[in-house]
């Protein structure tokens, strides 16, 4: 029955016994303006009374509906449909019933298969606990389809003239419909205002855990700083002590003391650098570090760095390349910063290259730009661990060099110093075959595009 | 719509007639069943002729009535007979699937009388009646 539309005339309830007959009736009447021959009115109407009758016995209460059923282009006929909210029918006692196999204990148990006969076609949808909803169609012979399609308004007004003595107990129905729909409603409502409160207060425990963990944020950064600034007054006072003694100017040194002092130059030297980067990175957090731009040549720059990293070059005999264009234009930047963002590099790139490598340094004109790249022939980063590579605390994990010392914030550093530059820093690496960082500083002249030193 | 007004029960010597002329409610079919026995217990009638000529519809409610008027008759010894069905009535019955148990069905009223009288008898005692009229027992036919 599936590609069966259909226009409805209109409804009528079953309540009360009588019912039956009033829905006899009104079917008779439908079926005689659609001009069936006799003999089928009589078995639509019989068809009818079963239904309705199921429905008065089963259900005590329901209705029956009458629409023209239209189905292709010629096909016409009037379809019933008779709903319940009776207590439905089991699948296995649908099927006896179907089969009529079923007696039921108060009739003789035909008004199903009966009615099934009588009409051409039969479609029931039950289940226990939800009602019953069966249709009926009867076909009109094809000669008289098209006649009755014309008049479908009609029939519809003719239908809806007749309902009068039953408006009453349809408005009741409809008002008791109404009611139950509001209750529904008023149901549906109260769940939502109790997910409603339940939604606000566990907003107010998000919030309230929103708050402590921005406190304890706050609280870590203000220790940070703090113990940071208090762990650099002692650093300098030893370090000033140290120097004393590689000055000579407390007498001349046993070789072993010699020794001794240089070993705690060297840690106290990578101390300052630890605390320094805590220092720094305390300050990126809490946007208190500013920049002094001014122009920078890198040439000049890049060999006095390459001073300082030669004699780690050489320790680990590698080669340390520079190979800068020559007509560089000077950068804008902050010479004391911008020495870090190289110092930082440089050294991981020391760091992480294996005896007899190659770090190289090189810069070129882009525009308004200036890109500088450190490549190293080293160990090389993982690509699972290049998105994090410029994150806090990121040292890559898998890297063999877990042994080798750092705070973890060398790169996050780098990268906010680079920022803060109005640059923007990248990586390139292949595991095994070396690492390349690259970063833009904005050359002299373009103050407005590049340096946001208030950030 | 008291319904039991609606439907008369003639006498016509020793056969109860009873005409019915309208659709009816199921409380209307069970009180008609009532009178009849009720009748024939007063009037000792022999034979029930129930005329369904202006039916128009006999649903399985009905059909159960009409058999169960029957069997109910057969044990008061009266015989039932159920005349004047329409065919389309008649083709709609069989396609629902009913089979009125125990009931004869004749064509006409005539034939019916007949039917009662010829094989049981019942009806001739008092055959004056049928120049005399009819004998209304229960209700007026109500003209409207």
């Amino acid at each position: 029955m599936q590609s069966i539309t259909s226009t409805r005339l209109g409804e009528i309830y079953v309540r009360s016994e009588s019912d039956i007959v009033r829905v006899r009736e009104r079917v008779r009447q439908i079926a005689r303006d659609m001009n069936f021959d006799p003999t089928t009115q009589i078995k639509i109407t019989t068809a009818v009374s079963e239904l309705t009758r199921n429905i008065f016995e089963y259900a005590k209460q329901g209705a029956i509906s009458l629409a023209v059923a239209e189905r292709g282009a010629r096909d016409t006929g009037l379809m019933i449909t008779s709903r319940d909210d009776g207590p439905g029918i089991e699948p296995d006692s649908l099927q006896s019933i179907l089969r009529g196999n079923y007696r039921s204990e108060s009739g003789l148990g035909v008004g199903l298969t009966g009615t099934r006969r009588l009409m051409d076609e039969f479609d029931i949808t039950t289940a226990p606990g939800e009602g019953t909803r069966i249709r009926v169609v009867k076909w009109l012979p094809p000669q008289r389809a098209s006649e009755v399609r014309s008049r479908i308004g009609e029939l519809q007004a003719g239908f809806g003239a007749d309902t009068n003595e039953s408006a009453v107990e349809e408005l009741q129905q409809q008002n008791k419909d109404l009611i139950s729909v509001l209750a529904e409603l008023e149901e549906k409502r109260e769940q939502l205002e109790r997910l409603n409160e339940e939604l606000q207060k566990s907003n107010a425990g998000l919030n309230e855990a929103n708050t402590k963990l921005r406190e304890v944020a706050q609280m870590k950064e203000e220790f940070l700083a703090l113990t940071t600034h208090d762990l650099r007054s002692p650093l300098t006072v030893i370090s000033g002590v140290i120097n004393f003694f590689t000055s000579g100017r407390l007498g001349a040194l046993s070789p072993e003391q010699s020794k001794m002092v240089a070993m705690m130059e060297r840690n106290t030297g990578s101390l300052i650098e630890l605390v320094n980067d805590l220092l720094d990175a305390s300050k990126l957090e809490s946007g208190t570090l500013r920049l002094d731009l001014v122009s920078t040549d890198l040439h000049i720059l890049i060999s006095e760095l390459g001073e300082n990293v030669l004699p780690l070059a050489r320790e680990k005999a590698l080669t340390f390349k520079e190979s800068l264009s020559s007509e560089l234009p000077q950068v804008r930047a902050d010479r004391t910063k911008l020495r870090r963002i190289f110092v930082n590099l440089l050294s991981n790139a020391v760091k992480f290259t294996p005896r007899g490598g190659t770090v190289e340094v090189s810069a070129e004109q882009e525009s308004d730009w200036v890109r500088v790249s450190v490549r190293d022939t080293g160990i090389g980063i993982a690509a699972e661990d290049l998105p994090r590579l410029f994150d806090k605390y990121e040292q890559a994990r898998t890297r063999s060099s877990r042994s080798e010392k750092g705070t973890g914030l060398g790169l996050y550093i780098t990268r906010q110093l680079v920022e803060l530059h109005g640059g923007t820093i990248t990586v390139e690496s292949e595991l095994g075959k070396g690492s390349t960082f690259s970063f833009t500083l904005p050359i002299v002249g373009n103050s407005e595009r590049g340096t946001r030193n208030d950030e | 719509m008291n319904g039991h007004g609606r439907i008369p029960i003639l006498k016509v010597g020793r056969v109860l007639v009873v005409p019915i002329q309208v659709d009816m409610d199921d409380q209307t079919v069970l009180l008609l069943q009532e009178r009849i026995l009720t009748e024939l217990e007063r009037t000792g009638a022999r034979g029930v002729l129930i005329d369904i000529s202006l039916l128009e519809m006999v649903d399985s409610f009905i059909g159960r009535m009409l058999s169960d008027i029957a069997a109910m008759a057969r044990i008061m010894d009266a015989r039932t007979v159920v005349v004047g069905m329409q065919p389309a009535v008649a083709i709609t019955l069989v396609e629902l699937g009913l089979e009125l148990k125990g009931v004869d069905t004749v064509l006409n009223v005539d034939e019916g009388i007949k039917l009662l009288r010829d094989e049981f008898g019942i009806g001739e005692e008092e055959g004056d009646a049928f120049q005399g009229g009819l004998n209304l027992v229960g209700e007026q036919i109500n003209p409207a």
